[in-house]
């Protein structure tokens, strides 16, 4: 009789061959599992975990991760059951966390605003709750209307196959990195989804609707985005089409119009922005009877510019809305009584707005404002015939009033004055100026620099300390994302704000519309810096992701690199992995060594000492070096023909930075003992006729290759992974960016999580395999240092095109 | 090795919870590589009907699927039963050395009956992994007998009794018999009262005359079943009987299956369920079902359950 | 009467264009099939295809290379990828340089000529 976990513990009496399977089973499972990683982080983008397409894959991790337990500890003879005990914990927690989702198949396709389902969020979107909430209490003011609920946005993904091509397209997706391919991509994303037939039960539901609230008037119909946290917590103002006017018989085409705008450039960057997957934001669409407007705007229950809260500030157009609130006009501003008759304190007289209109408007706020227990935003519609519309309400984030302390005492007059207070509060950091097609990240803490608040330029908000327009008011969508994000923000301070120059350190008193040249308040920009590092809204809100997807354990090299540090399915793989490499060349125990006669050394002049493992006879001499040329193993051979590149000539490098150092130095660059692997420590090699895996540490950073390279292309596949590094954090961004470019431009997929790297290219023939893998030696040595060399950037693409041209001396 | 047991509050006697779950997962590993080697036999043989546009990569991939696919069940094999390793491997690899040779003997421009080259190459090889008489030497039918005759008695069976969550009393014509059930896909522990839930052994249960729970009194179980939701594992505990089956009755037409491996055939000859596929090893009986509309797994379940039990 | 189509096969094995040409001509449409991408790309610079497809993985010119001299030339074509090994990877990269779609390959003629069918809708709408 033989146990599950005691066979583990069976002396290896049939040798190096069961050992040399167990492994590549687990080598094998591992490039398994981590295919079926990246489909389900992609997956989880676009489907709610309760999809087959998310619990079929989760439920085979969590059971080849239990073989890949079982066979790490058959390597390392039960010296790792304790992971049986963490991976069970996992277990328990993920399927918790699976069966708590409810699946969409039962829900209605269409919702009308006054049935009770407009409530949720998750069904019929925030926008669509909001106004479902508010015509509850002022049914005359809110127009009918009816929502194409997230389940017909499903049945819509997932009948006509749109899901799988979404899928394929969507991810991988990166807007700073390579902005050329990132539009092409949400151009054919786009265009996928205009292409597409609309199910006939959704269209269906479409046409009925419509009828039941009979005929929509000569303006014909309005459609719009409700995104599920649309008017929640992020109000994705501005970031969805919305299509005006649409006569009956086009309600379907402007339906798929409106799904398509969930994929424009700005909005895809939003959504990245805040951290947002696209299954936390499915797609509601709004339909409602277009309203044809004299006057239209913003009201805000209370006026946050600072000055006096003890009033209401109402800004109106003619016409439709729109333009104020895309904050492209500048409105008429009226100020209101925040009580009594809402009469007006202080306005122009114009001809689409009476007196009595704004404080019938007053009124209306205030009753919103009590109905929703907080103050309100509304955007609101005064027809021809003088009725009042509200089209949107959302609570309002007035700012913390901080006590308007001077800093330094005295001190030089600002650099600039003036301007309205959209949030109050004080940042500082260096300048970056930006435009809307200007897509160069902003580096964390930044002042942002704008000529006008566009709404594209909301992707740039997560980083910025605070936000300095040149026009602009009040209102628009920028502003409402600002105070969202509570990010100190002067708008309209005019063209005095070109007085800021681009890296320039500046502190912006957004309370007192002061902005001054320098640092004023110390501390002040560590406070900001620890509140842009917190984690977005969107990324911590599915369980799934952490309990599976995250990897916390990078370093192989440091202490806690354990099984009870083991935080998700994820960190078990790599755990196991990285123990099953170290158990077959069997260091870090003097004990047993039975494969030690089997280790060789690789043959070399370049500074770096490489172990060599066989398993399955691909090398066939006895001596205890072996020249990398007589290893048979074609990914090896690929690699190696990267890495020895002459073209690279980094032996010479090398040796001249090493040149002259003193002993204790390069011990002390290189990390010492306890850092990690110095020059002179081992790296390992494991080959096989069409098998490698390859572990290196060269000076600060942690290289690992594994492939599969057979005649066929069905089993190929050739893994890579790259961490850590050296020099400051940006830096190896930076780095990170620039393999993350050249290896999508070689092919293959790419997973980027600050400056760690997995790359993967599966099942491609031979040849191309093969080719890959040569990339990938070039790149291992062309990227040793690069990060010292890389500063801003421009380099990323610099250095990018340098490689793919074959320049290898910039990397020198 | 006591002490890391103990280190782990592991149990040194007898098989734990998760010693079976292991087991269970690892045969079942056996199982999915063993169908997916099956799989790609019976694609290659729709593709030869002539619908199909391939070329040769894709002939010369079956055969390298296949042979991995072995590699695949053979280490299973011998992770359930690590004495055999030595035989299992020599077995694939002159498996895996004959079938590459036959791949490389490539038929050349003159084709029988002017089909077309990579017609004929993937004809070649199916022939081949398929075996039998006329189509050449093959040891695919002999390893894949081997495997299970020699994985199928490394598995768990009587020492867990102490695990078990309920025992059944089953009554059939030729009286009792005895089932314990032990729940894998709980925490262990159960309410008093709660049923272990588990599709296909409901299914299995109906044309008996009854199952009783003898509420956890074990009055000589002659079977073990481990329920893990949706799968079901059952066990006969006389080693003489050698009954193994596996099934799973998800409603997934592309997960669900039946496999039975058993020293003597459960089902009399012309008696076996439609589209049940059986096979004689050197040991034993092999009979699986995949692949075909629940219902029709539901009807083997049921007729499994009658021929065990009623 | 509906207008007939210019359609372009390139495959190296040339297996596509022997089983694929006949069904797609009996409906009346132009088919004219290529070993050689290079010819192809010659042929087509003389008198533009309404709808092309290619086989991903050839010698010389890969497809995703056709795919974008294709459309470089004429936008309004229909490129529909062959992949032999179906990867996600390849598939992706041609469906976001504006592949129509693509097709794994062992796949029967039927399934292509859907495909090539929908593109044809798409012309003609």
């Amino acid at each position: 009789m033989a146990l599950g976990i005691l066979s583990s513990f069976r002396k290896p009496e049939t040798g190096f061959r069961a050992r040399y399977e167990t492994l590549r089973s687990l080598l094998n499972r591992n490039g398994h599992v981590l295919q079926l990683l990246s489909d389900l982080e992609a997956d989880l983008n676009h489907l709610p975990h309760s999809d087959q397409r998310i619990r079929r894959p989760v439920e085979r991790l969590l059971s080849e991760t239990l073989l890949m337990v079982q066979e790490l500890n058959i390597l390392a003879e039960g010296r790792y059951l304790s992971l049986y005990k963490v991976l069970e914990g996992i277990r328990t927690e993920t399927l918790a966390a699976l069966h708590q989702a409810p699946g969409y198949k039962n829900q209605p396709l269409a919702v009308s605003l006054d049935a009770a389902e407009s409530k949720k969020p998750g069904l019929a979107g925030g926008k669509a709750a909001g106004l479902a909430a508010l015509r509850r209490v002022f049914p005359d003011a809110v127009p009918p209307g009816f929502t194409l609920t997230t389940a017909a946005y499903r049945l819509f993904l997932d009948e006509s196959g749109l899901s799988e091509k979404l899928r394929l397209l969507a991810r991988n997706l990166d807007p700073f990195g390579d902005p050329a391919r990132f539009h092409q991509t949400t151009e054919a994303i786009r265009s996928a989804i205009l292409a597409t037939e609309v199910p006939e039960a959704v269209s269906r539901a479409i046409y009925e609707n419509a009828r039941l609230l009979g005929d929509a008037g000569p303006s014909g119909w309005a459609v719009r985005s409700s995104a599920t946290s649309e008017d929640g917590q992020f109000s994705f103002a501005g970031q969805f089409d919305t299509e005006l006017r649409v006569p009956p018989e086009k309600l379907v085409d402007a339906y798929r119009a409106v799904c398509a705008g969930r994929f424009t450039d700005r909005a895809v960057i939003y959504r990245a922005a805040c951290g947002f997957r696209e299954a936390d934001t499915p797609m509601a669409v709004l339909f409602m009877p277009m309203v044809e407007p004299r006057a239209a705007g913003v009201l805000y229950s209370m006026d946050t510019t600072g000055e006096d809260r003890g009033r209401m500030a109402v800004f109106a157009a003619a016409g439709l809305g729109d333009a104020v609130v895309r904050g492209e006009i500048r409105p008429d501003i009226f100020y209101l009584a925040r009580g009594g008759a809402f009469e007006v304190l202080e306005g122009p007289e114009v001809p689409h707005v009476t007196k009595d209109t704004l404080s019938e408007l007053g009124k209306l706020a205030d009753g919103a404002a009590r109905a929703l227990g907080a103050e309100v935003e509304m955007e609101w519609a005064a027809g021809r015939d003088g009725r009042l519309w509200l089209l949107q309400c959302r609570p309002l984030r007035p700012g913390e009033s901080e006590p308007g302390r001077e800093g330094r005492a005295g001190g030089a007059p600002p650099l600039i004055e003036g301007g309205v207070t959209i949030f109050p509060g004080r940042a500082e950091g260096p300048v970056a100026r930006r435009s809307g097609p200007d897509t160069r990240p902003v580096p964390k803490g930044a002042v942002l620099v704008v000529d006008s608040p566009a709404p594209e330029l909301a992707a740039f908000l997560p980083n910025a300390a605070a936000l300095v327009a040149e026009a602009g008011g009040l209102t628009g969508h920028l502003a409402t994302l600002a105070r969202e994000f509570s990010i100190p923000s002067v708008f309209h301070v005019g063209v005095t704000a070109r007085r800021l120059e681009e890296g320039m350190l500046v502190s912006v008193d957004a309370t007192k519309r002061k902005i001054h040249a320098g640092s004023r308040w110390p501390g002040i920009r560590e406070r900001v810096l620890d509140r842009l590092s917190r984690p977005p809204g969107g990324a911590g809100k599915n369980p799934l992701f952490g309990l599976v997807l995250a990897l916390n354990l990078v370093d192989p090299f440091v202490s806690s690199f354990r099984p009870k540090a083991c935080r998700s399915i994820h960190d078990i793989i790599r755990f196991v992995h990285e123990m099953g490499v170290r158990y077959m060349f069997r260091f870090g125990d003097a004990h047993s060594r039975p494969f030690q006669k089997k280790t060789r050394r690789l043959e070399t002049r370049l500074p770096m000492k490489i172990y060599v493992l066989d398993i399955a006879g691909a090398i066939r001499t006895d001596k205890k070096t072996v020249p990398p040329e007589t290893v048979e193993s074609t990914p090896f051979q690929a690699l190696w023909k990267g890495f020895a590149d002459p073209a690279l000539a980094w032996p010479d490098r090398w040796n001249k930075e090493f040149a002259g150092m003193p002993r204790g130095f390069q011990e002390e660059v290189l990390g010492g003992l306890k850092g990690p692997r110095r020059g002179g420590d081992p790296n390992y090699l494991i080959v096989a006729p069409e098998y490698m895996n390859f572990n290196a540490r060269f000076a600060y950073h942690y290289a690992m290759v594994d492939a599969f390279v057979g005649p066929g292309g069905q089993n190929n596949y050739v893994h890579f992974r790259f961490h850590n590094g050296g020099a400051s954090d940006e830096r190896r961004t930076l780095r990170a960016r620039f393999l993350e470019r050249v290896l999508r431009e070689s092919r293959f997929g790419v997973d980027r999580q600050g400056d760690l790297i997995t790359a993967w290219m599966r099942r491609y023939p031979q040849n191309d395999s093969k080719e890959a893998l040569a990339v990938l030696g070039r790149l291992m040595v062309c990227a040793r240092q690069l990060d010292l060399l890389m500063c801003n950037e421009n380099d990323v693409a610099g250095f990018s095109a340098h490689f793919m041209s074959g320049n290898f001396r910039a990397f020198a | 090795m006591r002490k890391i047991l103990e280190k782990i509050g592991a149990k040194t006697s007898g098989a734990t919870l998760l010693d079976i779950r292991v087991e269970t997962i690892r045969f079942r590993k056996l199982l999915e590589n063993t169908r997916a080697a099956l799989t790609l036999l019976a694609d290659g043989r729709e593709k030869l009907k002539g619908e199909y546009i391939f070329d040769r990569q894709y002939a010369l991939s079956v055969m390298d699927d296949v042979l991995e696919r072995a590699g695949m069940m053979a280490f299973d094999a011998t992770v359930l039963s690590p004495g055999e390793a030595d035989f299992l491997y020599r077995l694939l690899d002159s498996l895996v050395a004959s079938g590459r040779k036959v791949a490389e003997t490539t038929p050349g421009k003159e084709t029988p009956g002017g089909m077309e080259p990579e017609f004929a190459l993937l004809s070649h090889i199916l022939d081949w992994l398929e075996g039998g008489p006329g189509k050449g030497e093959s040891l695919f039918p002999e390893f894949f007998g081997e495997v299970f005759d020699r994985a199928v008695p490394g598995l768990v069976t009587g020492s867990c009794l102490n695990l078990a969550d309920s025992f059944l009393e089953i009554t059939g014509k030729n009286g009792p018999a005895v089932l314990a059930v032990i729940d894998l896909a709980g925490s262990g522990k159960k309410a008093p009262g709660e049923k272990t839930a588990c599709p296909p052994l409901g299914v299995m249960l109906l044309e008996t005359r009854g199952a009783e729970d003898l509420e956890k009194k074990n009055t000589g179980a002659r079977w073990l079943a481990l329920a893990d939701g949706a799968h079901l594992s059952l066990r006969a505990l006389d080693p003489s009987a050698g009954l193994r089956m596996e099934a799973t009755l998800s409603g997934h037409e592309d997960s669900d299956f039946v496999f039975t491996y058993s020293r003597r055939p459960v089902f009399p000859e012309n008696g076996a369920p439609r589209d049940l596929r059986t096979e004689k090893t050197r040991l034993g009986h092999m009979a699986w079902m995949y692949g075909v509309p629940a219902r029709h797994i539901e009807e083997c379940l049921v007729r499994l359950g009658a021929a065990l039990w009623a | 009467m509906e207008k007939k189509l210019r359609i372009m096969v390139i495959d190296d094995e040339n297996i596509v264009g022997k089983r694929l040409k006949p069904a797609l001509e009996k409906d009346g449409d132009t088919v004219e099939t290529f070993e050689e991408p290079n010819k192809a790309l010659e042929r087509f610079g003389e008198a533009p295809f309404d709808i092309v497809v290619t086989d991903i993985r050839m010698d010389g010119i890969d497809g995703l290379e056709v795919l974008e001299q294709v459309l470089a030339r004429s936008a309004k074509t229909k490129v529909i990828i062959i992949t032999g090994y179906a990867t996600v990877e390849v598939a992706r990269e041609a469906l976001a340089k504006g592949a129509f779609d693509f097709i794994a390959k062992p796949f029967k003629p039927g399934d292509l000529r859907a495909v090539i069918e929908k593109a044809a809708r798409e012309i003609r709408a």
